[in-house]
């Protein structure tokens, strides 16, 4: 039940409100009082400490409701709220509701079991019933926008509730308004919930502004001829997800340990340096005014247009690079440019006012802004810099110039508000060693993009650095991206430690780079292979500039994740071909689809198991979809054309599963040879180690395959019995427990006996610990993310410590 | 006195026990005139645990001794006052944490964090007639004068805050309990900037010594 917290200055006015709120909803409301001050509580006053201790006793996970009094009520209640852990925070309103009226009217909604944001809102209309007797009213302010037309024709609705943990966030949403777009019809979205809207299903921001919460329900009416199937298809639809994975879970963000200032990491990684503020140039579109009102729309129609193109294009661009889930931020950005709340505030500001398309657009886009950043949900708000992005890239088609990159004249870091995604891709990593931003998130687009380009940042500074007079803020200052914390002005003593510490570490990299090329020998004359583990294109790049021996592992999962259907087979020969020319003849062992488990493809409509991780996964699922696998077998083939390629399957736990999986290779090579498709036969095959029943057989497999590769992970997880992703049993999951260690010994020996090469492709292949270990075992080739491959080959050519 | 040591913080803080505790008629008198009667209590009362707290303290980094300072008052003065100081000891003890002297100008990063968090806290503005009319100009007068030194920059603090602090007498409140008085909260002094002019002169006293 949601807890109900009653502040006030005085104690004895609190214990009376209490007694009225209980006499109507009995004894077993957790309702807590704090109030008064001094040793007996008896003088008027209130107590931060006290309110905190209050909210805690009364919340328990269903949230609380604060209802307070006056003055230093309010400062009281805000400063006891800097104390709760972000979780908690969130499940707490401060409620300006009348305190009496208000402690009455929540009190009775939260004895009925209903969800906070009911109670708030109950709360906050507690007056009414007194006003409507009294007539004492003022008239409410007629609201600013026009109302939506009503709409036409017959009306279908339906009832349903939201299943995405996140909430309708961007992406879903984006989503939702392009499956509502493909219909004839007017779609319009309520959620009885929170009681937003309705709005129209077309208008991405209209949905966002919904604030659909996970398990908030929605009413979707519709009209028109389409209006049935629509709804039909919107019902599924919004019932599988939205495209989102149903057990998506919120990041946590990393806290700072200490101090009232929460700082987060948002992008890992340690950065001091001198504080640039470039400050946000107030953009201002030109002021002239227009005759043709309908010349001004065509000209937004026609930037809209041109922005929607040049989004495509880039993002094609990027899918290539950064791969699709991360390239599909952009496709959600898209929508913006389709939305017609949008697009009729600026026209209304054109036919209205008079004023230009750009800053008539540019006036509906910061309105939206600001609406945004006023929501409750921190991840909606987050995507306050999406909507700003877009609105920016329109506005340069309208010839507006922008000037958005950020520069910094010599190497420090930059305090920002927040960035939005396309300015992150402009930064020059040399230049801009680290990111402070006083407001933004762990989940925020530009946060995933600061981590895939390695720039170290944090967010939610804003109370430790606001940009105020330059003589009174901080010139210094150390981030550390992981931890989230930050230290302003660090005095000397520490900065030289940083700044040594950093330089050494700067010139070990280098050194380790520029011998990266070379190959890893141990001191005893052994070459180890040091290859990484890939994927995307980006990756690859980064595995060959960091001196890559080759692909060890290419997982080819990102061609199929965040989509709606499976890619095409040219779509995949492509890709594939791309990043094997990216190695530029080194070899790239591409390992067959590792779907299912804890990666579904909502289109493969997999059905859902108990135990995923034991489950139709990976080649299990391959060889029920033969189809799924036939195309992907023969995109592999045709890439191979492209330079050294060998196939691997994971995965394996029987014999008659590599067999199969080798029939169907060959029937794909059959079907392109009959088509005179060109191709490399044979090609070498391999398999992955990570069945504890395969590394038992090893030397029954070992004559069938052209080498092993241990996927650490998983055998340990399958070794141990224990879920790798369950946190309480970490120190189980150990690839160093004598059973696996034993496993892989059994692997190699097995191997060497057929003159069979062995990698190890899990995470445990780049710590030095575990890699000492198998470089003792035996092991010929160790792959990782590319980034720890130079320090690895030093590491090898090390003499191991006695 | 070039660098403010945690000895120095306790005796400041000590002292500030002292002079609430004389300055209560005082301060109630002109919270009476545009308040609520109390703030000369709820000073007094706030400062008073804090001393009590002192010796304890003795030999702790001064992020420690501002955070006891700041977790007491916000548990103990009860007015408006309260969550407003606590919160100011509370980030000036994020910038002095582990630190056993600050410089002088981690005097001013400090002052610095602790005002920007009355500011967040109360959201109130320059002339809303509140302890900010005495805070703000002594801050600035501090940056501007702490190249000469601590005792110097603190000087003209208090110069400055003494100087705000009378000019709020004119003002009319837009903050606080005074505010519900509109235009008849004209023509007094704001408590809170008393207090506040009071909080710096005892470190200049604690510094100059
Ligand atoms: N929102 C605010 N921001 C800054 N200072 C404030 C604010 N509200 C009140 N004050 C300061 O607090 C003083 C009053 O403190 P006090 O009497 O202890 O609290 P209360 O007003 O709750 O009785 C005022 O004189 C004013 O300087
Ligand atoms: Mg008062």
């Amino acid at each position: 039940m949601v807890g109900i917290v009653l502040v006030s200055h005085s104690r004895a006015l609190a214990e009376a409100a209490r007694k009225l709120v209980l006499a109507m909803t009995g004894d077993e409301l957790p309702l807590a009082v704090a109030a008064g001050t001094g040793d007996d509580r008896s003088e008027l006053g209130t107590d931060a400490t006290e309110i905190l201790t209050a909210i805690q006793t009364v919340e328990t996970g269903d949230g609380a409701l604060v209802l307070m009094d006056m003055g230093s009520a309010i400062l009281s209640a805000e400063t006891a709220l800097d104390f709760l852990d972000e979780d908690q925070r969130q499940r707490i309103r401060l409620c300006s509701a009348p305190f009496i009226e208000g402690a009455v009217a929540a009190g009775v909604s939260a004895k009925l079991g209903n969800p906070l944001d009911d109670i708030l809102r109950e709360a906050m209309g507690a007056l009414h019933q007194k006003q409507d007797h009294l007539h004492d009213t003022e008239p409410t302010a007629t609201p600013a926008s026009a109302p939506t037309p009503e709409m036409q024709g017959e009306i279908l609705t339906l009832r349903i509730a939201l299943p995405n943990p996140l909430g309708l966030h961007a992406r879903p949403a984006a989503r939702l308004a392009q499956e509502a777009a493909a219909f004839k019809a007017d779609i319009r979205l309520r959620n009885l919930t929170s009681g937003k809207g309705p709005i129209s299903a077309r208008s991405l921001t209209g949905l966002v502004t919904l604030e659909a919460r996970n398990r908030h329900e929605l009413e979707i009416a519709a009209s028109g001829p389409e209006a049935q199937a629509a709804l039909d298809r919107l019902k599924a639809f919004i019932d599988a997800g939205l495209g989102d994975p149903l057990d998506e879970t919120v990041p946590a963000p990393v806290e700072k340990a200490t101090g009232p200032a929460r700082t987060i990491g948002i992008s890992s990684g340690l950065a001091v340096g001198r504080l640039f503020f470039p400050g946000e140039s107030a953009i201002e579109p030109p002021a002239q005014a227009i005759e043709d009102v309908k010349a001004e729309y065509k000209r937004l129609q026609d930037a809209l247009t041109q922005t929607r193109t040049r989004m495509q294009q880039e993002m094609a661009a990027l899918t290539r690079q950064l791969g699709k889930a991360k390239a599909e931020i952009f496709s959600a950005q898209m929508l913006v440019l389709d939305d017609p709340q949008l697009i009729e505030k600026a026209e209304s500001r054109m036919a209205c006012q008079k004023e230009n398309a750009a800053r008539a657009w540019w006036f509906a886009i910061s309105e939206a802004v600001q609406s945004y950043l006023q929501l409750n949900d921190e991840l909606l708000r987050q995507r306050a810099a999406d909507l700003h992005d877009v609105g920016l890239a329109v506005l340069r088609s309208l010839g507006v110039a922008t000037n958005e990159k950020i520069e910094i004249p010599e190497p420090g870091l930059i305090v920002v508000r927040d960035l939005t995604p396309g300015q992150v891709t402009q930064l020059d990593p040399e230049k801009i060693r680290g990111v402070i931003c006083l407001e933004g998130g762990k989940t925020s687009h530009s946060a995933i993009l600061l981590r895939s380009r390695g720039i170290p940042a944090i967010a939610q500074a804003g109370s430790l650095i606001p940009p105020l007079r330059p003589s009174t803020t901080p010139t210094m200052a150390i981030i550390n991206g992981a931890s989230g914390e930050i230290q302003l002005d660090p005095d000397k003593a520490t900065l030289e430690k940083i700044e040594t510490e950093q330089a050494a570490q700067r010139e070990r990299a280098a050194l380790e780079k520029k011998e990266s090329a070379k190959p890893a020998v141990t001191p005893d004359g052994r070459h180890i292979e040091v290859a990484a583990n890939v994927g995307s294109l980006a990756d690859a790049q980064t595995a060959y500039e960091n001196g890559a021996d080759g692909i060890g592992l290419l997982r080819t999962e990102f061609l199929f994740m965040d989509r709606d259907s499976a890619p095409s087979e040219d779509e995949q020969t492509e890709s594939l071909r791309a990043i094997v020319e990216a190695m530029h003849g080194k070899p790239v062992v591409v390992r067959t689809l590792d779907a299912g488990g804890d990666k579904d493809l909502p289109y493969l409509n997999l059905p859902q198991e108990e135990n995923p991780f034991l489950g139709v996964r990976a080649i299990r699922l391959c060889l029920r979809r033969r189809e799924l696998f036939h195309t992907q077998l023969r995109a592999i083939l045709r890439a191979a054309t492209a330079g050294d390629l060998r196939i691997m399957f994971p995965m394996i736990a029987t014999m008659g599963e590599l067999q199969e999986a080798n029939a169907e290779l060959a029937k794909a090579h059959e079907s392109l040879l009959a088509e005179k498709i060109d191709h490399p036969w044979p090609v070498p095959v391999g398999m992955m180690m990570e069945v504890p029943s395969a590394a038992m057989l090893a030397a029954d497999f070992a004559p069938e395959v052209k080498f092993f590769s241990i996927g650490t992970n998983d055998l340990t997880q399958y070794t141990l019995a224990v879920d790798r992703g369950n946190t309480a049993l970490q120190d189980l999951s150990d690839p160093m427990n004598p059973a696996v260690l034993s496993l892989i010994e059994r692997i190699i020996h097995a191997a060497h006996a057929h003159q069979l090469p062995v990698a190890i492709c899990g995470e445990a292949g780049s710590d030095p610990a575990c890699a000492a270990k198998f470089l003792a075992l035996g092991i010929d080739e160790l792959s990782m993310n590319p980034r720890a491959i130079p320090g690895m080959k030093q590491f090898i050519r090390q003499p191991a410590p006695a | 006195m070039t660098e403010l040591d945690s000895k120095s913080v306790i005796a400041w803080l000590r002292l500030l026990g002292e002079v609430y505790g004389q300055k209560k008629d005082y301060l109630t008198d002109l919270d009476a005139a545009i308040g609520d009667a109390d703030h000369g209590a709820n000073m007094a009362r706030g400062f008073a645990a804090v001393a009590t707290k002192l010796d304890a303290l003795e030999g702790k980094d001064i992020g420690t001794i501002f955070k006891t300072a700041a977790m007491t008052l916000l548990s103990t003065v009860g007015g408006a006052s309260g969550p407003l100081y606590g919160s100011f000891f509370l980030q000036a003890a994020s910038v002095a944490n582990n630190k056993n002297a600050l410089t002088a100008a981690e005097v001013g990063a400090a002052l610095d964090a602790g005002i920007k968090a009355v500011v967040s806290r109360g959201k109130a503005q320059a002339g809303d007639k509140t302890m900010l009319d005495a805070l703000l100009p002594a801050l600035a007068a501090y940056q501007e004068a702490v190249v000469g030194g601590l005792v110097p920059g603190l000087q003209k603090a208090v110069e400055a805050a003494k100087a705000g602090s009378a000019a709020t007498k004119p003002l009319i409140a837009k903050k606080g309990r005074a505010s519900y008085l509109g235009e008849r909260s004209a023509g007094h002094l704001d408590p809170g900037a008393e207090s506040s002019t009071f909080l710096l002169d005892a470190l200049l006293t604690t510094a100059s010594q």
